[in-house]
């Protein structure tokens, strides 16, 4: 192991709570504040700024739980699974699943679900821009061959299903959410298409046919093999609000 | 052409239609808007608290688990509250 590489790790594990190594604190040096004092700014700056990241990227997990058990659970997340790159709106995939896998949250089942809108929202909101399929390019098509097109999706397009209601439990986690909201988890299954509408991220919810026919054409497979799949669906309406919703970027033909 | 081809023709047809008459602002289909996620702040590797407001003093350290969740999480109710296996 290069010294460079051997500090960098010893560096690292302080990060993730080990006790600094000698030759650590020695390598930092003092300047007027002991070293191992110098150290731990560092430390809390990489805790501190990694959980506000967190708490922007899951609004609706941190409403739920509330401040102090976020920042718990942010905490043991950080130290398990610190940030393979530097931008901040790129951390955090896992920690849906780290959140929901926590004893005391156990008993909030919906959880895990709730992160992965965030993240999902997160994700749309950050992914690269693309051209959007416009009704033009699909009135040049010939008719005959309507059912080969293929489509591209736009880079933020997604996709979620989840057997609890994640759109009122977002929008009863918000803050200008009137405190008397409540909702029922019997409110059961959602389907979710998300995408970026010029800057905004938004959201339809499916019915399990067009989810089905959504994931078809995000497979890549043909609009008339989509339409199969998908069983009775209201062909007109799902080309309407899924194909041309601003969610696919092109149509081929072979 | 087959009956599906035929069906599918028609169906692209339709949709054209509707999407080309749509008014731009308004598009056909249903979708709601997601607020509140304005990052400002955040894509950069700086966040509204600044390296020099951590401290060396670390606070509430420690794996015990002293905080239960404690937010909106009460207005959500009913259903099977037992974890999905």
């Amino acid at each position: 192991m290069s010294a460079l590489h051997e500090l960098q790790s010893r560096f690292a594990g302080a990060m993730g709570g080990d006790a600094p190594a000698p030759a650590l604190l020695d390598a930092i040096g003092a300047d007027g504040v002991r070293s191992d004092r110098r150290l731990a700014v560092h430390c809390n700056h990489h805790l501190i700024s990694l959980t506000e990241a967190l708490g922007a990227t899951f609004p609706t997990l941190r409403a739920l739980v509330g401040d102090d058990f976020f920042a718990q659970a942010a905490r043991s997340h950080i130290a398990a699974a610190p940030p393979a790159g530097p931008c901040l709106f790129e951390y955090g995939e896992g920690f849906p699943d780290h959140i929901a896998s926590l004893p005391a949250a156990r008993h909030l089942p919906y959880l895990g679900d709730s992160g992965r809108l965030d993240w999902a929202i997160n994700r749309a909101y950050h992914a690269p821009d693309a051209p959007v399929l416009d009704a033009a390019t699909l009135a040049a098509v010939e008719a005959g061959a309507a059912g080969l097109l293929r489509f591209v999706a736009h880079p933020s397009l997604g996709l979620m299903v989840s057997p609890f209601p994640l759109p009122a439990i977002r929008a009863a986690a918000r803050p200008d959410a009137d405190p008397a909201t409540r909702v029922s988890l019997d409110a059961g299954e959602t389907w979710l298409m998300i995408w970026r509408a010029g800057d905004d991220v938004v959201w339809r919810a499916l019915s399990e046919a067009e989810y089905r026919f959504a994931a078809a054409l995000l497979q890549g497979r043909s609009l008339a093999h989509a339409a199969e799949l998908a069983g009775h669906i209201d062909l007109v309406a799902v080309l309407t609000d899924i194909v041309l919703s601003g969610g696919f970027t092109a149509a081929i033909l072979p | 052409m087959t009956k599906t081809s035929l069906a599918l023709a028609a169906a692209l047809a339709a949709a054209v239609g509707i999407a080309a008459s749509a008014n731009a602002a308004e598009p056909p289909f249903k979708a709601e808007k997601c607020f509140g996620i304005a990052k400002a702040g955040k894509n950069d590797c700086q966040t509204a608290t600044s390296s020099c407001a951590g401290t060396a003093k670390r606070d509430g350290q420690g794996d015990a688990w002293m905080y239960v969740p404690a937010g909106t999480c009460e207005r959500i109710n009913g259903g099977s509250l037992a974890p999905k296996a």
